[in-house]
């Protein structure tokens, strides 16, 4: 089980996280929703141990870290490195079998091209791919859906029910609600470095209208179009 | 174009107000000390003028990269981006080509002196310089989809991308070991091995982003065990075909062959635990020097390898616990 206790970030006067609690079991899926600066990034980046926080935050094993898949927004790929690679490198990282990987190649890559000439969603699928073959205990995927295709849309949202099934614990943010709701067993609402609310699926339709009517409002409107 | 220009300079002012220099002494100083150095250097030994013009090509090399040649020409328009291109290869070779030419001059005011080779090495450069120049206004990605094999590719990633960005360097290398071959000179072989270490050092040189790190399931200390001991694999097989030929070429000089493998081998073990004793920042100037100190007298490696491994450990564990 991954335990937030109290989480807070914050940067001189201006407070990322504000005393977070949650508590993420195994074998769900849990998804992080919230504006743009709402904390989201921060929050995975401090569950990842790449920042520094205040609070508590506990997970399976006595380094669950050295278990833990972490799909970033954006993701780096050093030149002339190429797919297969970058899936070697990760998959030596955490001890795990650098083997058959046509064979796991679900997305059909050009892994013997260089990853940076990868379009936006290869590149954001072959590091989705190097995460998964690593096969961590808990996975943290910042917007699995972003640029792309819609089959592979279709093929993620596959791969992560069985991550479910498999007993994993997943936490995803993603811009595009209904990637979320066909997908997670709760959703943690943050605002300005809080979670605001916890919805549970039946209440998904309700949320969806809510940040609807917010988000809109008059703003169309005020367009004058 | 200009604007372009002025930015450059106030990043280049930036670094120097980083790093606790004077931008207005680094002026003052920087042009006598390559004068200066260059010409001791040109004095000293006969491959001075081969070391300059690889440095020269680095420079050539690191304005061509992919990446920044493309923001340019998106960002400018054609004929600006090519000028800009043709102005910053012109800062590099410029003093280069005034330096050979000057050694020219100086020739002919001193009959005694021969300075016909000046005058190659100053042409040679200018060659360089159209040839660098040609290499900025190819196509950007036009060479994307070629991809060049190399050995390392099994444990990526730094001499698997490294070999692939520095590959002109080992084919100059074995241009150079061929002639020494040929010349019985074991000491341009030895040069053009030497020429590859250096150039491995730099695979090392730039902090990798904190993900690639982080994604390892070690502690600090095996994590810095594994790299030394990769690298070193690695470094090993770029120099075994000059190794190799030194050993058949000059049989009485194995000694010295084993002595430059046990140098190799400090060499990158002492650049890899300095890189990481600064992760994940680069190494700084006190730090830069301190390494170059111990390059010239290895003896101080003893020293210097164990204090930096035990800095880079916890600097790692810092970012893997």
């Amino acid at each position: 089980m991954l335990q937030l206790h109290a989480l807070s970030k914050h940067y001189g006067t201006n407070h990322v996280l504000r005393g977070l609690d949650a508590q993420f079991l195994p074998g769900r899926v849990y998804g992080i929703i919230g504006e743009n600066g709402a904390g989201k990034t921060t929050l995975f980046r401090c569950i990842a141990g790449l920042l520094g926080f205040e609070g508590e935050i506990t997970g399976p094993g006595s380094n669950f870290r050295h278990h833990l898949g972490f799909l970033q927004t954006n993701n780096y790929f050093f030149p002339k490195m190429t797919g297969r690679e970058y899936l070697r490198l990760l998959c030596q990282a955490r001890h795990a079998p650098a083997v058959k990987l046509d064979e796991r190649n679900v997305f059909d890559l050009p892994l013997d091209d260089y990853a940076e000439t990868y379009s936006t969603g290869m590149q954001k699928k072959l590091a989705l791919l190097g995460v998964l073959l690593q096969q961590n205990e808990v996975l943290i995927l910042d917007e699995p859906f972003n640029g792309v295709d819609i089959q592979s849309n279709i093929l993620i949202t596959a791969i992560i029910r069985a991550l479910k099934t498999k007993g994993k614990t997943v936490l995803i943010s993603s811009h595009i609600f209904s990637t979320l709701s066909a997908t997670c067993d709760e959703i943690y609402l943050l605002r300005e470095g809080a979670f605001v609310r916890r919805v549970l699926p039946a209440d998904y339709a309700g949320l969806e209208q809510e940040m609807e009517d917010v988000t809109v409002g008059d703003r169309v409107d005020r367009l004058g179009l | 174009m200009r604007n372009y220009f002025q930015l450059q300079l106030r990043i280049v002012q930036r670094f120097l107000t980083e790093w606790r220099l004077a931008p207005w002494l680094v002026a003052l100083v920087v042009p006598v000390l390559f004068v200066l150095g260059s010409l001791l250097l040109l004095e000293r030994t006969a491959y001075a003028a081969l070391a300059i013009m690889v440095l020269s090509w680095s420079g050539f090399a690191w304005l061509s990269g992919s990446q920044r040649n493309y923001f340019l020409r998106i960002t400018y328009p054609g004929a600006t981006y090519r000028k800009i291109r043709l102005w910053e290869n012109t800062v590099i070779i410029l003093p280069i080509v005034l330096l050979f030419v000057g050694k020219g001059l100086g020739a002919v005011v001193r009959p005694e002196a021969s300075g016909v080779a000046w005058w190659y090495w100053g042409a040679l450069a200018l060659v360089q310089g159209l040839v660098g120049t040609a290499m900025a206004y190819r196509v950007v990605g036009g060479r994307a989809s070629l991809k060049l094999p190399t050995p390392f590719s099994r444990q990526p990633f730094e001499f698997a991308v490294g070999f692939r960005r520095a590959w002109w360097l080992l084919v100059f290398a074995i241009f150079l070991l061929i002639m020494g071959v040929r010349a019985q000179n074991f000491e341009l072989g030895a040069f053009a091995w030497f020429m590859t270490v250096f150039g491995a050092l730099n695979f090392y040189q730039k902090p990798e982003p904190g993900f690639y790190v982080w994604v390892h399931a070690l502690s600090g200390r095996q994590l810095l065990l594994r790299k030394l001991r990769i690298g070193n694999v690695h470094l090993l097989i770029l120099g075994l075909p000059f190794v190799l030929t030194l050993l058949v070429a000059f049989p009485a000089r194995w000694l010295l062959v084993v002595v430059g493998l046990v140098l190799a081998s400090a060499y990158l073990t002492l650049f890899i635990v300095a890189k990481y004793a600064a992760y994940p920042n680069e190494i700084d100037l006190v730090n830069a020097f301190i390494i170059a100190f111990g390059f010239v007298v290895p003896p101080l490696m003893i020293f210097l390898i164990p204090y930096y491994f035990k800095r880079a450990a916890l600097r790692l564990q810092l970012v893997l616990s």
